[in-house]
């Protein structure tokens, strides 16, 4: 019994450490994917819960990172199939002010084209944004292709398109 | 032309912006998470023992209201508890595993989901003006003189029976207009991950 609990409590510790060295990449998702706070705060606990029942799993995976992407990344798909709010929604206030609060005024022109980048990035459609967030993280192909549970070509035909589509949404923001 | 995009500064860009960082989640995370996951499971229990209500209700009929009226009604129970059992199984049971899907697999299951509701809420809707119907039907033998239906089931059926149905056929409307539109979003969203594969 104490060592089923052991092993729980380590698997969750495993969890926790992998979600710290990824957090950035896990907020940029979740903050590409929402831009309601609320609605985010509640997208996360899904990812917590969903990774936390995951656990054990996720602890004897051959690749931790990608077995933590697909996690986030369905759980962000479901979200967005239940909420339907796919629709591109504008920066919250919040982060928005956050970022360019920071901003030396001389970094403001990159601070604007984060934003762009931002909006441009929740204006893509659900597939396609899956891909360029993930790629945009540097995963490289097969990684993706074994996050998305797709072939190798798949990941890099529908990766052109994304791409495609984003530059097409940058333009079109200017 | 996507090759002419300078992906890797784009990229660069991406990663270097400043996002308020998520801090790991908390006791209270998973508490308000496992909060929701236990309504969720609520909701199923609640559902079968509708079902079981249903079920129980539809043998009651039968063997104290002999005759094709029982029997009629009994089927409609009948199926209706069928129906609510099959629904909840396959829509409140699963608590998925979100690493054994793939986006496109999950987007096909919630559309299947969403349109399994939907058939369901229209054949409970459909149980809803039919318990009316019966309604109707009793009070017209009674006054054809073709049977006599004893006054406390016509006052049951009139009095409590038909109101509580058209009152959940209304609702139920709403509830298949809302099904109609996430169905409508759901059947978009599988095209996309479709196009993409």
């Amino acid at each position: 019994m104490s060592t089923g609990v052991n092993g729980a409590q380590s698997a969750i510790d495993f969890v926790l450490q992998l979600w710290q060295q990824h957090q950035g990449a896990i907020s940029r998702t979740l903050l590409a994917s929402e831009a309601d706070p609320a609605a985010r705060q509640d997208l996360k606990q899904d990812v917590f819960l969903a990774l936390h029942q995951a656990a054990e799993r996720l602890q004897v995976a051959e690749l931790p990172r990608a077995y933590l992407f697909r996690i986030v990344h369905n759980v962000t798909v479901d979200h967005i199939a239940r909420a339907q709010r796919h629709k591109w929604q504008p920066l919250d206030d919040e982060v928005q002010q956050n970022m360019l609060d920071e901003c030396p005024s001389e970094q403001l022109g990159e601070q604007q084209q984060s934003l762009q980048l931002m909006r441009a990035v929740r204006r893509l459609s659900p597939a396609n944004r899956q891909v360029i967030l993930l790629a945009m993280e540097d995963l490289p192909a097969p990684e993706i292709a074994d996050i998305l549970q797709i072939s190798h070509g798949a990941v890099r035909v529908r990766l052109n398109r994304a791409k495609t589509e984003l530059m097409e949404l940058m333009q079109d923001g200017r | 032309m996507a090759d002419n995009f300078d992906f890797a500064a784009l990229a660069k860009s991406w990663q270097q912006q400043p996002v308020t960082e998520e801090t790991p989640p908390g006791a209270d995370d998973l508490a308000q998470a496992s909060q929701r996951q236990r309504e969720q499971k609520w909701l199923m229990y609640s559902e079968w023992l509708g079902a079981v209500i249903m079920a129980g209700s539809a043998l009651w009929l039968l063997f104290n209201l002999p005759g094709w009226l029982g029997g009629l009604s009994a089927l409609f129970l009948a199926f209706g508890a069928l129906g609510a059992a099959y629904v909840s199984w396959h829509i409140h049971r699963p608590i998925l595993a979100y690493d054994n899907w793939s986006s496109s697999g999950l987007v096909k299951f919630r559309r299947q989901a969403c349109q399994l509701s939907l058939r369901y809420y229209r054949y409970t809707q459909l149980s809803c003006v039919a318990l009316v119907l019966f309604t109707l039907i009793l009070w017209l033998l009674q006054l054809t003189q073709l049977d006599n239906i004893p006054l406390v089931m016509r006052w049951f059926y009139s009095l409590l029976v038909s109101p509580l149905c058209l009152f959940a056929s209304y609702r139920l409307q709403l509830k298949i207009r809302q099904k109609t539109a996430e169905l409508a979003q759901l059947d978009s969203l599988a095209q996309d991950f479709q196009h993409a594969e």
